[in-house]
């Protein structure tokens, strides 16, 4: 009479049970079964509970090991049933990769809490007041304070001697060339810090091509930052020495008031259309002198990319805070090679591991 | 064109009225509309004027007669339920939140709920802790809800016709203080709407953007009125429904006074406005904040009794002047 | 599956129907059972194995466009009100295609074309929408009824008391269907009720109460019966107390504290389905092969529903913000 073969398995019984542990079995093989005898003993960090007999039938094998941990699914016992018994086995399980992960209640280290050092001097400076400082290529050290708390406030960055003529008023020339000789000033005043770190510039040939100037751009800077993201040790903010989390990458840009250095992050992560686009948009923001605020930090290298130009090449210079610094000139006239060049950090990447970033980056171009 | 001022309870009953010429699909039904005109006369006349079938009075039964308009608004009827103190909506929070916000969502979109919930909220009547409450942020925090405030009867009109159109639940919350009078502009006859989800700039000024729902937007004009004096310019947005939530005038607006102020009755610890606040820290707008963010609000108290003290509990008029001239003086 | 109304032992088809309905139920919970045994399924699910009579009696009387608010325990109620199986298993496997397109799962299942306005969560919350869609019926003179399925324990929630209030003073076409399977999770109709018949309850009401046997699904299609033509009639609601017992625990979870397994054994010898198959043998309705045949197809059709049902596309989150309101112009 008993002619359909069904496998009892280690039930699900609750949402969140993966596996259970097989406490004993209460039939023997040739033993006859009721619907509702009981068959096994289940338990979980739960609950413990009788698996019964869904049918009538005969034990044909035990699959199960008493005291073994079984995972939800696997088979414990074969049955011969009178009647068909419901069963569907996909072997792929169709949600566990949407259940949420259980943390076993372990015993958990708590760390000590480390001590953060509070920054030497705190700048505290309105949003507004930081922006417009960040864009004059003012100090915000150089303020007096005039706000609560002391904090800086719009007027105290207006009043400072560049930036009075800004914003409501109109911009003359003038202005525009105030705030050029700013920003020349920030610049050069920037590589003066880093001209006494010891660093080597290496150069190497590439052939790559590319069609458009954002083109181009959005390649090197998604495939350098790849690079630095497997690269991590050379993926440091030199100001404190800590690893970031993400990929900045500063992409020299022409903008209103000079060169702007406006900072992507992740752009490796970003679909290469869409890099192009937001680089290109980032173009147009800086060209009309307004680097989105949240661009203008995070880095630790930088894209000096004039291969759209018809200069061969460009010694790239480290930018404070950062470990390495790379420029890509035009494509030789004849034989169509770009030179890049790749300055690094030597107190963070010696020469050797530097040619290998180089040869890293030719070959993935 | 039409001068006629009304009153928030009678643009509100002329709404009303023309949705259900309009629609005969529409009806209403809360306890003591029918004869009795409704606890603070919303429904008035309408009774005599629609019958007891579609001016329907209920016993008192908060949970029963909003599970009765889910289930009739799911079968193709549109009610207006009206509970008379939005404080009640407590007895019939399994309907309105489990219920009626998402029974679109959890039936995969076969179903809808065309229901409006109006409730009267607010303080100023000396009804005390329990008949007082300014609840938005409840139904807000509810996926699936629209929640409309009517800041004066010319809004009230327009939005209610909105919201009766509307294929989705709408919690509808009126201050009681804005029943009995007349509005600062009059109030068109015949249908017209205003679409839900979009902020009303009632002023434009220079120094301070002002965000306030309800009652605290009237308040808020006479205040910058009042600060007109000192040359001292506030720009006035009702975000009219704060679910949905349009916030681009706001962002528009912090480019040019680059302070802003958020107004409400409710009581500041989780209270809506909050929500103005974080988009305005989390999206374009930071960079232009030349202050930092004031915010006007309930106190974190039940709501009293003793007209001096429930005064006391909400922002005031003179509290609006201060505040925004203090914002204005201290960050330039 | 085409619905049928009329009584379950009038014809051999009403008694095939009838038969193959509750067998459907029984099978597709059973699958269900062993998908979520096997980790397939997500969240929970609660089993109405053993009380399939009382959906399937309830739906013979009633017609595709008189409607229903069903429960947590509200698999059966959707296959006797006509849905499609594989789309039920597909929601519950969370699949694009299920009924709700994975929104819903199995607390929230509902085909809404075939009257159900969808099982629910909150235990009691569909009773007052059903007085809603009955009211909705009568305003608009529309014709038909309204069923509230709900269990024992939903009968002592505020949400019954004041939804059958309404429905009394309105004089409203519905029925109040309690299933009464004697456990509210685990508390007891004796613990949790001081009253011997649950129909009682309608008399505060001024509504007439019957207790009926719900696992005989001949009495259940007559007590349903004399309600619709009451409501039709326009003499408002009543109130049927089916006695009925879940076989299963009350979800996965249920250890079965609260019971024997001899109190268990015994409800299964009342089985709602052996039971209509003595009947309707006894009838010469059905002989001993079309019983067998019927339990075949309706095993069939859940293999084939569960085998469909797996080759759906998973629901896409992309679309779950497209999802929360319903466009105003649409």
């Amino acid at each position: 009479m008993s002619k359909f073969e069904y496998a009892v398995i280690m039930p699900k019984m609750s949402m969140t049970m993966e596996e259970g542990e097989l406490l004993g079995i209460r039939v023997n093989v040739g033993d006859a079964v009721k619907s509702g005898d009981i068959l096994f003993d289940v338990a979980t960090d739960k609950i413990d509970m009788e698996v019964e007999s869904p049918a009538d039938g005969v034990v044909k094998e035990i699959v199960g090991q008493v005291g073994s941990t079984m995972l939800v699914g696997a088979p414990v016992l074969i049955l011969l049933t009178d009647t068909q018994v419901m069963s569907f086995d996909f072997n792929t399980p169709a949600i566990p990769e949407v259940a949420e992960a259980v943390t076993p209640p372990v015993a958990v280290v708590v760390p000590e809490p480390e001590v953060i050092p509070v920054a030497e001097k705190t700048v505290m400076a309105m949003p507004k007041a930081r922006v417009v400082a960040e864009s004059l290529g003012i100090n915000l050290q150089s303020i007096d304070p005039t706000g609560p708390f002391g904090t800086i406030t719009f007027e105290d960055v207006s009043r400072e001697d560049v930036g009075k003529l800004v914003e409501s008023t109109p911009q003359t020339a003038s202005v525009v060339e105030m705030r050029k000789a700013a920003n020349r000033k920030k610049v050069a005043e920037a590589l003066e810090l880093t001209r006494g770190i010891p660093q080597i510039t290496l150069s190497r040939f590439s052939s790559h091509t590319t069609a458009s100037l954002e083109q181009g751009s959005a390649h090197l800077v998604s495939t350098w930052a790849r690079i630095i993201r497997n690269n991590a040790h050379v993926n440091i903010s030199t100001h404190d020495e800590s690893t970031h989390s993400f990929i900045g990458v500063g992409l020299i840009m022409e903008s209103k008031y000079g060169l702007a250095i406006p900072v992507f992050k992740d752009p490796d992560l970003s679909p290469g259309l869409n890099l192009q686009e937001w680089i290109q948009n980032t173009r147009v923001q800086a060209s009309d002198g307004k680097v989105p605020v949240q661009m203008l930090s995070g880095a630790t290298t930088s894209i000096f990319d004039i291969s759209h130009t018809k200069i061969a090449s460009a010694i790239p210079m480290l930018l404070p805070t950062h470990t390495t610094a790379l420029s890509v000139g035009a494509p030789h006239a004849s034989f169509g090679e770009s030179e890049i060049n790749l300055t690094v950090d030597l107190r963070y990447c010696d020469a050797l591991e530097a040619a290998s970033l180089l040869d890293q980056l030719i070959d993935a171009l | 064109m039409t001068d006629r001022m009304l009153t928030m309870s009678e643009a509100l009953r002329e709404a009303m009225s023309i949705a259900m010429e309009e629609r005969p699909e529409v009806f209403i039904l809360g306890e003591d509309i029918g004869i009795y005109g409704g606890a603070f006369g919303v429904t008035g006349d309408l009774y005599h004027r629609f019958g007891s079938e579609r001016i329907r009075d209920t016993p008192i039964s908060e949970l029963g007669i909003v599970g009765a308009a889910v289930g009739a608004a799911l079968s193709g009827m549109r009610p207006i339920v009206e509970i008379q103190f939005s404080d009640f909506t407590a007895q019939a929070m399994d309907q309105i939140v489990n219920q009626a916000a998402k029974i679109h969502f959890m039936v995969g979109g076969g179903l809808h709920v065309p229901l409006v919930l109006r409730a009267a909220g607010g303080s100023g009547t000396g009804a005390a802790a329990q008949h007082s409450q300014s609840l938005e942020g409840w139904f807000a925090n509810v996926p699936g809800l629209k929640v409309v405030i009517p800041s004066s009867p010319y809004e009230a009109k327009g939005l209610l016709l909105s919201s009766i159109d509307d294929p989705n639940p709408v919690i509808f919350l009126e201050h009681k203080l804005l029943y009995k009078i007349p509005g600062r502009e009059p109030v068109p006859e015949g249908a017209y709407r205003i679409p839900l989800g979009v902020s009303r700039v009632l002023r434009e000024g220079k120094d301070l953007t002002v965000v306030a729902t309800g009652i605290m937007v009237s308040r808020a004009m006479s205040a910058a009125e009042e600060l007109d004096k000192d040359g001292v310019t506030l720009t006035i947005i009702d975000p009219r429904t704060i679910s949905p939530l349009d916030m681009d005038p706001v962002y528009a607006s912090l480019e040019k006074t680059g302070r802003l102020m958020v107004v409400q009755e409710a009581p500041e610890h989780g209270g809506f406005l909050n929500e103005v606040i974080a988009r305005v820290a989390t999206g374009p707008s930071l960079g232009h904040l030349i202050a930092p963010v004031s915010r006007l609000a309930g106190m974190n108290i039940p709501i009293p009794y003793a007209p001096q003290l429930e005064k006391a509990a909400v922002p005031q008029i003179p509290d609006i002047v201060k505040a925004a001239r203090e914002v204005v003086a201290n960050w330039r | 599956m085409e619905l049928l109304t009329g009584h379950p032992l009038e014809s051999s088809v009403n008694a095939r129907y009838a038969l193959l309905t509750m067998s459907r139920i029984r099978k597709l919970e059973e699958a269900v059972e062993d998908l979520f045994g096997r980790g397939m399924m997500h969240g929970t699910m609660h089993l109405s194995i053993g009380q399939e009579a009382s959906p399937t009696g309830v739906c013979m009387a009633l017609d595709i466009t008189d409607q229903i608010t069903s429960t947590h325990r509200g698999h059966g109620h959707c296959v006797a009100k006509g849905a499609d199986l594989m789309r039920m298993v597909a929601e519950l496997l969370g699949k694009e295609n299920g009924y709700c397109g994975g929104r819903g799962g199995s607390m929230h299942i509902a085909d809404v074309e075939t009257g159900n306005l969808g099982a629910n969560g909150i235990v009691g919350g569909g009773i007052p929408i059903a007085i809603g869609a009955a009211l909705a019926s009568k305003m608009m003179k529309k014709g038909t009824i309204a069923v509230s399925f709900f269990g024992d324990g939903a009968m002592n929630e505020g949400a019954f008391h004041e939804a059958a209030n309404l429905a009394a003073i309105w004089k409203l076409p519905v029925i109040l269907v309690c299933e009464n399977n004697k456990y509210g999770m685990s508390s007891s109709t004796e613990l949790a009720f001081a009253i011997d018949h649950l129909s009682e309850r309608g008399l505060g009401y001024g509504i007439p109460g019957y207790t009926v046997d719900g696992n005989d699904v001949a009495a259940v299609y007559e007590a349903t019966e004399a309600a619709v033509k009451r409501a039709k009639a326009g003499e408002g609601p009543t109130l049927l107390e089916f006695v009925t017992y879940r076989w299963k625990g009350h979800s996965r979870s249920d250890k079965n504290l609260y019971r024997t397994k001899e109190e268990i054994d015994e409800w299964k010898k009342k089985d709602p389905i052996l039971f209509f198959e003595h009947v309707v043998r006894d009838k010469g309705l059905l002989t001993e092969d079309e019983i067998a045949e019927v339990h075949a197809q309706a095993t069939s059709q859940v293999i084939a529903a569960v085998n469909e049902a797996m080759k759906g596309k998973p629901a896409d989150p992309a679309t779950l913000l497209d999802a929360v309101f319903k466009k105003v112009d649409s």
